[in-house]
């Protein structure tokens, strides 16, 4: 697939959010179905399935730019949980379902948190039947959801298993957890460039002092680690993309789910350190994108769980090489050799 | 251009022969470094050794990317794997690493025939070492501030002043330095600067080594009284000496040394792990191995970085403050390692307490040379358009 078709999905789904009002409802029930139904007309849901599975067969380094860009834009909808959802189902041979599809995170006791509840019609998640990983579909009307806290614009609700083996399907063991670590290590970064672009604009109208408050030098330099932070996430993924779709992705994956999860942690807090208290009212849409930045930390496995595997590779090398280990990580070459 | 963009890093990935390089380079580095302890591997880019220096030119990998016959016209991709073996393995490479980097560069770009005939093969086979004229006692992060000057004479020039903080310089045989040239009180005071080549035995100079907080002398003072500079010393233009200094601290703010200097600590600390059999131990410490893989996210993603730095510097695209970023995030991690090994260190030992050591007292540096924090972050924050 060449670069071309990539750029011109990116290039239409701008157009689609420049036209589309942004939903300023604080406490979205449902999805904004005009905005979601655009993305559907452009084809966007099957963009990651192979070509033989009615996708467009991309890559994930020419996607990761439109996954990033609509994490940016901080809309309430699960774009990237269905592209990747859908990429999944067509792999295990499964049938696709139409609409959207959220993707649950499974918790101690045989429960899944899942963003949406029953305003999306199909959560994805991985659980164990008998020893052996499963990704289960699970239509949501027929599940008993309790709210759950967490962010407010992607409402989070957590629901017990029922019966998993009616819906399971054999995934190959660590591809779902690789492949949504990446997603959500897409996400962070897409969501840090655009706290960045906020924060850049707040502090260049926010006046205090007499000036606006970008003119001050401690100022300046919050903006300056919040941008180094992002471009720190941005590289590791792309590096991490580009590793994917050579197959040998599992430290580069590693690496830009623990190092967008730090930028998270730390560009968040910068981010709000200079939108100040307007920062943290719900009606100032950074809440968007911070609120999810922390959620997705610790999605697919948490940022400790990636980064203890960083570390137990570089143990567990042969011969105790670190260098090695790191190159493994960032390198096609190297990485074979490794391999 | 949108601000934000400076937050892109596009991917680089090497060419096959540049991989296929790097397998020489290792097979070079296991033998010559047989005997290297660990505090050997440690000082790395400061660590001045004259004869490795010449094996390594020996091999053709000083000036590989430059052309012929200066040089074997390798790419800046070749030279970057080169660089960046040299400084994982913690070799001594201090006696060539400036005149690699910068010196022999900027003479390839603005010297004239005498200087390029005077200076480049002998930078190439690691027999000539140059430093750095840049800082002096009252300007530092505020170079434009600089007082040395350079006044007319015949056939030349005439240097006074001095240049301080200057690595290695009392063993080094040249150096570029930055002069005032023109009037300092009139208009902008980065006009009037001038770059000149000066051979540190010429009459008039003297050199005084600096211990630093590790006891050893990686720095120096140098004065000039009066030293005769030929005008055929003058590198590039007479009064446009700021232009050409900004252009070479990109050079010197992007490479793997901005991110590597702590490294060999952190990997003689899992060599021992290995070697002591704690890799198979049943059950790590799980938040160890996070600790560890933490630090490991940091430094894979800047190896990213600095590549997709030296890929732009490759496409001749200006990565300046690119270079600016890498060197802050570079710095933090360097500053974290010992922090890091020392939380990971369940019992001391006595070799690697040593270069935990020295890597703590060299610590300090890692955020000052090339440009302090402040300094950096202030180039970020210009890029940003804020300033």
């Amino acid at each position: 697939m060449t670069d071309s078709v990539s750029e011109m999905l990116l290039d239409q789904v701008a157009k689609l959010y420049a036209v589309h009002e942004p939903f300023d409802d604080p406490r979205p029930a449902e999805l904004p179905a005009a905005l979601w139904t655009g993305l559907e007309d452009i084809g966007v849901p099957p963009a990651l399935r192979e070509r033989d599975a009615d996708g467009f067969g991309l890559g994930w380094s020419e996607i990761e730019p439109l996954l990033a860009y609509t994490a940016g834009r901080g809309e309430p909808v699960p774009i990237g949980d269905t592209v990747l959802s859908q990429a999944v189902l067509a792999v295990v041979g499964a049938d696709i379902p139409d609409g959207p599809i959220a993707l649950g995170s499974v918790v101690p006791n045989d429960r899944v948190v899942v963003p949406w509840g029953a305003a999306v019609p199909h959560v994805l998640f991985e659980t164990v039947v008998r020893g052996e990983s499963h990704v289960v579909l699970c239509a949501t009307d027929r599940v008993d959801f309790r709210p759950f806290h967490g962010p407010v614009s992607e409402p989070r609700f957590v629901a017990r298993i029922e019966d998993p083996e009616r819906d399971a399907m054999i995934c190959a063991k660590g591809a779902f957890r690789l492949a949504g670590g990446l997603l959500r290590a897409i996400q962070m970064s897409g969501a840090l460039r655009a706290a960045l672009a906020l924060s850049l604009d707040y502090a260049m109208e926010r006046r205090q002092f007499g000036r606006p408050i970008a003119k001050f030098q401690a100022v300046q330099h919050m903006l300056a680690e919040l941008a180094a932070e992002t471009a720190a996430a941005s590289a590791a993924v792309q590096t991490a993309c580009q590793m994917m779709d050579r197959g040998t992705a599992e430290l580069a994956v590693a690496v830009a789910k623990v190092r967008a999860a730090q930028a998270a942690t730390k560009g968040s807090l910068i981010a709000h350190q200079i939108h100040g208290a307007m920062g943290i009212a719900l009606e100032y849409p950074l809440h968007r994108l911070t609120t999810r930045l922390w959620h997705w930390r610790d999605d697919f496995g948490s940022e400790h769980d990636w980064a203890a595997q960083l570390g137990k590779a570089a143990l567990q090398h042969p011969a105790g090489n670190l260098w090695d280990v790191i190159l493994a990580a960032t390198d096609k070459d190297m990485s074979a050799a490794h391999g | 251009m949108n601000p934000v963009a400076i937050t892109r890093f596009p991917p680089l990935e090497l060419p096959q022969s540049a991989n296929e390089l790097r397998a020489d380079v290792r097979a070079f580095l296991a033998s010559e470094g047989e005997q290297w302890s660990d505090l050997d591997r440690a000082r790395s880019w400061v660590a001045f050794d004259r004869d490795f220096s010449r094996a390594v030119g020996a091999k053709g990998w000083i000036g590989i990317n430059w052309p012929a016959p200066y040089g074997a016209g390798e790419s800046a991709l070749h030279r970057y794997v080169v660089q960046e073996e040299m400084l994982a393995a913690g070799a001594p490479v201090g006696a060539h690493w400036i005149g690699d980097r910068q010196s022999g560069p900027l003479i390839l770009r603005l010297g004239n025939d005498v200087q390029k005939n005077r200076f480049l093969a002998g930078i190439a086979s690691g027999d000539i070492s140059f430093c750095i004229g840049m800082s002096e006692p009252d300007a530092g992060s505020d170079l434009a501030a600089i007082g040395s000057r350079a006044v007319r004479d015949a056939g030349g020039w005439r240097l006074n002043g001095s240049k301080i903080w200057t690595t290695n310089a009392q063993l080094c045989q040249a150096m570029i330095g930055l002069f005032r040239t023109g009037a300092k009180a009139e208009g902008d005071r980065r006009d009037g600067l001038t770059q000149f080549i000066v051979e540190l035995d010429a009459p008039g100079i003297d050199v005084r080594p600096i211990d630093d907080i590790n006891g050893e002398p990686h720095f120096a003072e140098i004065f000039f009284d009066d030293v005769f500079v030929a005008d055929e010393m003058v590198l590039g233009t007479v009064d446009r000496g700021w232009a050409q200094v900004t252009s070479e601290l990109a050079l010197e703010r992007s490479g793997p040394e901005r991110y590597l200097s702590a490294f060999p600590l952190l990997s003689s600390f899992v060599a021992a792990c290995h070697d002591r059999g704690l890799a198979n131990a049943e059950t790590p410490d799980r938040g160890d191995l996070a600790t560890l893989g933490r630090c490991m996210a940091e430094l894979a993603t800047l190896r990213s970085m600095s590549l997709s730095v030296a890929g732009m510097l490759e496409r001749r695209q200006d990565p300046s403050v690119h270079a600016v970023l890498v060197k802050d995030l570079g710095a933090a991690v360097e500053q974290k390692t010992p922090d890091v090994v020392r939380s990971l260190m369940s019992e001391p030992h006595a070799g690697l307490l040593e270069v935990l050591n020295y890597v703590t007292m060299a610590s300090p540096t890692f955020s000052i040379r090339g440009g302090t924090r402040e300094i950096l972050r202030g180039i970020a924050a210009r890029g940003l358009e804020v300033r």
